[in-house]
């Protein structure tokens, strides 16, 4: 460090004598007058003071305090020339000279101080190399290294004389008393923490098996579950699916539902989530109701209205209760969504939406499919009270009850067609079929309905027909098949009258009374894809006489055509019977 | 044996090892023979430590008790026997004549007759 000339002294001049004269301070005999003046007006404050009495009786006072105290300003400026001129000359030496030495001798020192250090910093190297050699190699000096083999400088450490015996029994009696009482001190603490610990898992242990107990009872319920993360805190939970996604339906809601902990208590509560994003959701719990009004003397009645019968108490736990509930309006808003989907086709065919309700308007009477909002302190719209007044009100209540029955049948029947269709290989076609299911729900309802009046509406055209020609006519057969198509055996599809569109028959066998001649009519009702439209195929054989028509030989076909209305089957036959009978 | 109870089972001896181990230890410190008081300090604290390790391991084995639960009940598949089994033909036509009658139910109407005498 004192080699490149870094190291400083500072010099404080008081060090060297109050004598040393300082460069700055103004020599007073060669002050101007102009200076003088002003500055022995702040001495005196005034030239009255100033008298040369006083003055020498100053000089003559100020030679003694001068001598006594250097360091008093005011006396050194009064004291004599002489005094002032000869210090100056002894302290400008002085200084010079003391500085220099002591500056020498400092920088000894500061060598042999630097020196002391290397050379202990090399001891304290040579004993870490017997340690750790490569540390100690970076740290030793290079003469050291050169001169001495590393690691050959070892230490111990020294064990204290048995002559201290007393000073250190006295040492370990109050060591040995503190580490106990550490060591109590710990052992208190960890039984403490132990307490502590075997409480809080306790009413862990007492939680979790209150969970898994709720979880256990979900399962024994034959739910489907799965893990999944909670959407609010994004911890680790388990999801129940309690919709219909796995079951063949196609709805938007898969009914997903998640099982939250409550960290607390270690109940399960359930809280569905919504099919976008996982997000939890509140559910407004639809349901359908089915509705009769019925022309009664001009005017529009309610006749018949389902009720709402399920009180979702199946189980004595709320939770699988929830889980039903939700399960059973889930089902109920599919539903609705699938027969809006179906009831757009149908807008030709007299059926309307409107918001949220699906008119079906048929034959002076209208089926109202709605939905509606559950509300479980209601029980005027659960139970529809009011409107059981009378009988009439109430006819048609079975019937609502029935279709309804009917409508989730059906969509039971369309979720299972849907499974089957996922179960089987894919292929282009069964890709294509997946994509495009559609239910049948509304389309038989509606079909069925129809296809009774139509059977109603042919039967009596027969009937008046028959009447007319009764005179000419021998009637020797007059069969009704009703719904020919179920007849196959075995049955396959339990569904079938709903999902094939209905086939009836009606079988004529006309003698003329006249010229014996047989005249054989098929009439055949039956329906398009879309169950709503009438398709009459009306088939007409004439035989010469009975032993042809018998032997079922040289019959003449006279017709063979279809209709799509009454009217023209019933002027079609009519001229045909006509035509048979001259 | 699935690999996934294998690693359980390892699991929970090892937390029970440990358990032991740590529990054997606190008593092996907890003595106090001629120690120096570096070593009395140091002691005294591994006693507090071995005592929360014991705690973090017991709390392990809560959570492998759940993980058995989670996998019993989210990694088995319940198979019903009776799933399989299909249809016999005779509940087959039950269920069509059930459901045509209510088809027949719902398809007729009430005779105009009756309404219009109100």
């Amino acid at each position: 460090m004192t080699e490149n000339g870094g190291f400083r002294i500072e010099l404080d001049p008081d060090n060297y004598g109050s004598g040393y004269k300082d460069p700055f301070i103004q020599d007073e005999d060669k002050l101007s007058l102009a200076d003088l003046i002003p500055r022995i007006l702040i001495e005196r404050k005034s030239f009255l003071n100033v008298t040369e009495d006083n003055l020498r009786e100053e000089i003559e006072n100020g030679e003694h305090i001068h001598n006594e105290d250097q360091s008093d300003a005011v006396s050194r400026i009064d004291s004599t020339e002489s005094d002032i001129n000869e210090q100056p000359q002894q302290q400008q030496e002085n200084p010079t000279e003391t500085f220099q030495s002591q500056k020498i001798s400092l920088q000894k020192n500061i060598n042999s101080a630097v020196n002391e250090t290397s050379l202990s910093l090399d001891f304290v190297s040579l004993l870490l190399s017997a340690v750790k050699p490569s540390l100690a190699k970076s740290t030793i000096s290079p003469h050291l290294q050169k001169n001495v083999p590393i690691g050959s400088l070892n230490s111990d450490r020294l064990i204290p004389n048995d002559e201290e015996d007393e000073t250190n029994q006295n040492n370990k009696d109050t060591l040995s008393g503190v580490g106990s009482a550490w060591k109590l001190q710990s052992l208190n603490k960890i039984t403490n923490l132990f307490r502590d610990a075997s409480i809080n898992l306790n009413e862990q242990v007492l939680k979790e098996r209150r969970y898994w107990n709720m979880i256990n009872l979900v399962l024994s319920n034959d739910e489907a579950l799965f893990k999944t993360r909670d959407p609010i805190n994004n911890a680790r939970a388990i999801g129940v699916k309690y919709g219909y996604g796995d079951s063949g339906s196609s709805f938007h809601d898969r009914g997903l539902a998640i099982l939250r902990k409550d960290n607390i208590s270690g109940e399960v509560s359930f809280h569905p989530l919504s099919n976008i994003s996982n997000k939890l959701t509140e559910k407004s719990f639809k349901f359908i109701r089915v509705k009769i009004l019925s022309e009664i003397d001009g005017d529009f009645m309610l006749t018949g209205q389902s009720t709402f019968e399920n009180e979702f108490n199946s189980s004595n736990t709320k939770l699988i209760n929830d889980i039903e509930k939700a399960r059973y309006f889930l089902f109920e808003e599919d539903l609705f969504y699938q027969l809006t989907r179906e009831a757009k086709t149908l807008i030709n065919y007299n059926v309307s939406i409107i918001s949220n309700k699906i008119i079906i308007e048929i034959n002076h009477e209208i089926i109202e499919i709605e939905s509606v909002t559950y509300d479980e302190n209601n029980e005027d719209i659960l139970n529809n009270y009011y409107q059981n007044i009378n009988t009439y009100s109430s006819i048609n209540n079975k019937k609502c009850q029935l279709i309804l029955i009917y409508l989730n049948l059906m969509l039971c029947c369309y979720f299972k067609y849907n499974l089957k269709l996922k179960q089987k290989i894919p292929t282009a076609l069964s890709k294509f079929k997946r994509s495009n299911t559609h239910p049948l729900i509304l389309r038989p309802l509606l079909g069925n309905i129809r296809h009774e009046l139509n059977l109603c509406n042919m039967q009596e055209i027969i009937d008046n027909l028959l009447k007319r020609f009764k005179d000419e006519i021998e009637f020797k057969v007059n069969e009704v098949g009703k719904f020919v198509n179920l007849n196959k055996k075995p049955v396959e599809n339990p569904f079938q009258k709903s999902i094939e569109k209905p086939v009836s028959e009606f079988k004529l066998i006309l003698n003329n009374k006249k010229n014996n001649n047989y005249l054989k009519i098929d009439v055949q009702l039956t329906t398009n894809e879309i169950f709503v439209n009438l398709i009459i195929n009306l088939n007409i054989i004439r035989y010469k006489n009975a032993q042809d028509f018998n032997n079922n030989l040289n019959g003449v076909n006279v017709l063979q055509i279809s209709f799509n209305d009454f009217n023209e089957i019933e002027e079609c036959l009519e001229w045909t019977i006509l035509n048979f009978v001259n | 044996m699935q690999p996934q109870s294998i690693a359980l089972l390892q699991r929970i001896d090892t937390d029970v090892e440990q358990i032991l181990q740590k529990f054997e230890h606190i008593f092996e410190v907890a003595r106090n023979q001629d120690k120096r008081k570096e070593l009395l300090a140091v002691e005294s604290l591994t006693i507090e430590s071995d005592a929360l390790t014991i705690i973090r391991f017991c709390e392990d084995l809560l959570s492998i008790s759940r993980a058995v639960k989670e996998t019993w009940c989210l990694g088995t598949l319940k198979v019903d026997a009776n799933d399989d089994k299909m249809m016999s033909q005779k509940d087959v036509n039950k269920v069509f004549e059930k459901l045509n009658n209510l088809t027949d139910h719902i398809s007729k109407f009430q005779e105009k007759s009756e309404l219009s005498t109100v």
